[in-house]
């Protein structure tokens, strides 16, 4: 089911009524309610593949508690966990693309080789409950927190509707235990929540998924596109891909506050980012930080001498550009962003930007400007990869920045030429919030009336300027 | 969570309002198809695909149309080939939108061999049809304004547009109310040979390759003249288009026209084959006629409706 329809609207609203009306004064009821509403939600793209996700949670249920039961085969159990979801993701999200790649291997070497494909759909928010289960045994193997007796308060925190195709990732320590607590209605949160999801559908419906088409077009097309569209094309797939990612988000932390939950933050305004390691500290958190936690730290960080630490930057970039899809467009990404990395890491300067953006003033100094501008380009030229079909396709459009005419007229859709307007209002309104969140934009407008004109301003704009097609979003795929 | 919810409400209220008066601004300038499914339930049409909705023009048929049958307005119910080739979708549009009470009325359907033929995987399985999950799939309400239906479910623009569309000074196209899309492209003749071009690749290189013949669709064409003909008299009308696409149509059906004369035997009706004199219109792209010959050819038809009812009344008489 998507945010972005009338049945989530539909299904909203009865799961709303009956958790808050009905089962408000038990617990397990509401608990139970949220398992079954998840279910419900997620087997409405594909009832088959619930069973999967059932699977999935029992069996990190079970290796939780035996974890934490034994003292001498924690290893033991935990690696049987990583192996299992590891498992998981190789059959149902990698096994064709190495099956691929390894009869084209064969092929080149003199071989003939035609591989056997499984061809299944990739089952949505795989990449996501997988890796909500294994952080949950980590954190047991790790003392950091004790399994959870109530099998329906794991099967919860694992797939809760509003996180389970497209994340935020959870944690356990952070999440489960508000799903073990008594839930009270608070109006500051719901309205919190709301204000939450009317800007995420903002991002999704108005901005992403107008640009959706257009981008579309440039790419498919950038052979005889000229330059100043190929350009144009991944400043918008940049916008693209960060309002449609940051908006589900959004729409799903305000789900979740509606329900008197907090999820983790995923996004903090990432295009202002003075430097890549910065970036990584604002973009898709959630999973930047799981990698950091459950890869980075143990392969022994940066604290084991210069090489391990090189080896250990490009480990985590190349695993979470494999995590976002078996192609070798995602991988060229994710090594990209090692290359940009690793020269800050060897100069130790990976964490210089850890606070506040212009703190005193309302626009950066010049020096952090220009270094806005070079991570963003930095950050848009790795995009080109991304969203190229294949390696082909991504050097053809490189090709083309450097090779064709600068300017010809084109013939665009309205949404090219008024679209540059709505992103930079939008942009404005993410400088002004900058240092805080999205929440703080809002309460910038102290009096009701001019609080409900602004909510009846995004309205209008997503009315006005939305694409309703019911777009899915792009992480779902991963 | 009262006053919560009682505002919500309200706000969601207040926003239906609102998107219900905005709706009253569709025209004919919103989409090429919005104005058809706004009017009211018809009891004369012109039934087809887009060279009928762009060649056939309501107004110059119904001057003498009016001699032979009184009273008739015939309005131009024809949308584009992956809406309305013959099958039960455009089938059950046409039912919704027909005048039950019609009696001695007159239809025009324009055949084309696309319109007969359907894309695999079996050009026979109706449930893949190309018009499937589109626009007059969706539709329940084909006779209602503002269609909120309509602008909800098909519009595929932003809503802006509804707005946009209505200040463009120089807008591409105008549905008439009468359903006539009247098409104002440049007429010069590099623009027209331009378009003729990317038509003519579009029909070699998708719609040739693809296109079969679907007895399912010709099923439905002869359903479709069943259904009218309980409401008066049906034509069949064959539009002209230019020679390089005629080809195409020749190699993917070389037996259209004994077909349709078939079909016309069969159910008693006339057909009015216009390709022979292709070479004496003008087109938009080649496939679709322009202004002036879609009045030369809506007239000829006029022509030739008028004398086949007289001939027929005087062979009755």
């Amino acid at each position: 089911m998507l945010f972005n329809s009338i049945a989530f609207c539909f299904f909203l609203v009865i799961v709303y009524a009956l958790y808050w009306f009905l089962f408000q004064k038990n617990l397990k009821l509401q608990n139970i309610l949220l398992l079954a509403a998840s279910y419900f939600f997620y087997g409405f793209w594909d009832w088959r593949f619930v069973f999967l996700l059932c699977l999935s949670t029992v069996i990190d249920y079970a290796f939780g508690i035996a974890v934490h039961k034994t003292v001498k085969r924690k290893k033991f159990y935990l690696w049987l966990s990583i192996i299992n979801n590891v498992g998981i993701l190789a059959v149902f999200k990698y096994y064709d693309f190495f099956a691929e790649s390894f009869a084209t291997l064969l092929n080149h070497s003199g071989f003939s080789a035609s591989p056997i494909l499984l061809s299944i759909a990739l089952p949505v928010g795989i990449s996501f409950y997988t890796f909500h289960g294994m952080s949950y045994v980590f954190d047991i193997y790790r003392n950091k927190i004790i399994p959870t007796k109530n099998f329906i308060d794991y099967a919860v925190f694992v797939c809760f509707f509003p996180l389970l195709v497209a994340g935020p990732i959870e944690r356990a320590w952070h999440l489960l235990p508000q799903i073990q607590q008594k839930r009270k209605f608070s109006y500051r949160k719901s309205v919190q929540g709301i204000q939450l999801m009317l800007w995420g559908f903002f991002k999704k419906i108005v901005i992403a998924d107008s640009l959706s088409p257009i981008v579309h077009r440039i790419f498919k097309d950038n052979e005889h596109q000229p330059v100043f569209f190929l350009i144009v094309g991944v400043i918008y797939f940049s916008v693209q891909i960060y309002c449609d990612f940051s908006g589900y988000t959004d729409i799903a932390r305000g789900t979740a506050k509606l329900f008197g939950f907090e999820l983790l933050i995923n996004f903090r305004f990432p295009y202002f980012s003075r430097d890549i390691a910065e970036f990584w500290r604002r973009w898709h958190i959630s999973l930047s930080s799981w990698f950091r936690d459950y890869l980075y730290i143990p392969l022994g960080g940066s604290k084991e001498g210069t090489f391990k630490g090189i080896r250990n930057v490009v480990i985590v970039f190349l695993i979470s550009g494999f995590w976002h899809g078996a192609h070798w467009t995602f991988i060229a990404w994710g090594l990209l962003h090692a290359v940009y990395f690793l020269p800050l890491l060897l100069l130790k300067k990976n964490r210089e930007y850890t606070g506040p953006i212009a703190l005193n003033s309302f626009l950066p100094s010049f020096l952090e400007g220009l270094k806005m501008l070079v991570t963003y380009s930095l950050v848009c030229f790795a995009w080109i990869f991304f969203r190229a079909d294949n390696m082909t396709e991504a050097f053809s459009y490189i090709q083309g920045i450097f090779t064709h005419q600068f300017y010809a007229p084109q013939n665009f859709d309205p949404p090219m030429y008024y679209l540059p307007f709505i992103i930079i209002l939008f942009f404005l309104v993410e400088w002004l919030c900058r240092n805080h969140d999205i929440e703080f934009f809002f309460l910038k407008f102290k009096s009701n009336f001019s609080r409900y004109a602004v909510y009846f301003f995004i309205l209008f704009m997503i009315f006005m300027f939305g694409s309703f097609k019911e777009n899915t979003f792009i992480y779902f795929q991963f | 969570m009262k006053k919560f919810l009682l505002r919500i409400l309200l706000f969601a209220v207040l926003l239906a309002v609102c998107c219900y008066l905005y709706s009253f601004l569709g025209d004919g300038y919103s989409d090429e198809y919005y104005l058809r499914v706004t009017t009211p339930k018809q009891s004369a049409m012109i039934i087809g695909v887009s060279r009928a909705a762009q060649g056939l023009q309501p107004e110059a048929l119904n001057e003498k149309l009016n001699t032979v049958y009184p009273g008739t307005h015939i309005y131009n119910f024809a949308f584009s080939l992956g809406l309305s080739a013959y099958g039960p979708v455009y089938y059950k549009a046409i039912q919704q939108k027909l005048d039950e009470s019609a009696k001695n009325s007159v239809f025009i359907l324009e055949v084309t061999p696309w319109s007969i033929a359907a894309a695999p995987p079996d050009p026979n399985d109706t449930s893949v049809f190309e018009e499937r999950n589109r626009a007059l799939d969706q539709l329940h309400f084909f006779n209602l304004s503002p269609n909120i239906e309509y602008l909800f479910k098909c519009y595929a623009n932003p809503y802006v547009n509804l707005l946009l569309n209505k200040m463009n000074s120089n807008p591409f196209y105008l549905l008439h109310d009468d359903g006539w899309l009247e098409i104002k492209a440049p007429m010069d003749s590099a623009a027209i040979k331009r378009r003729e071009e990317g038509m003519i690749f579009l029909y070699k290189n998708d719609f040739y390759p693809r296109y079969k013949f679907s007895s399912k669709r010709l099923e439905y064409l002869e359903k479709t003249i069943a259904l009218l003909k309980k409401h008066g008299d049906v034509y069949m009308v064959r539009l002209p288009i230019i020679p390089e696409v005629k080809k195409l149509e020749t190699e993917i059906m070389s037996q259209f026209d004994d077909t349709i004369n078939t079909v016309a035997k069969k159910y008693n009706l006339a057909y009015f084959n216009f390709m022979d004199s292709a070479g004496m219109f003008s087109y938009v792209d080649g496939v679709h006629l322009d202004k002036s010959s879609g009045k030369r050819v809506s007239e000829d038809i006029e022509d030739l409706v008028s004398k086949h009812k007289l001939a027929s009344q005087n062979k009755a008489q």
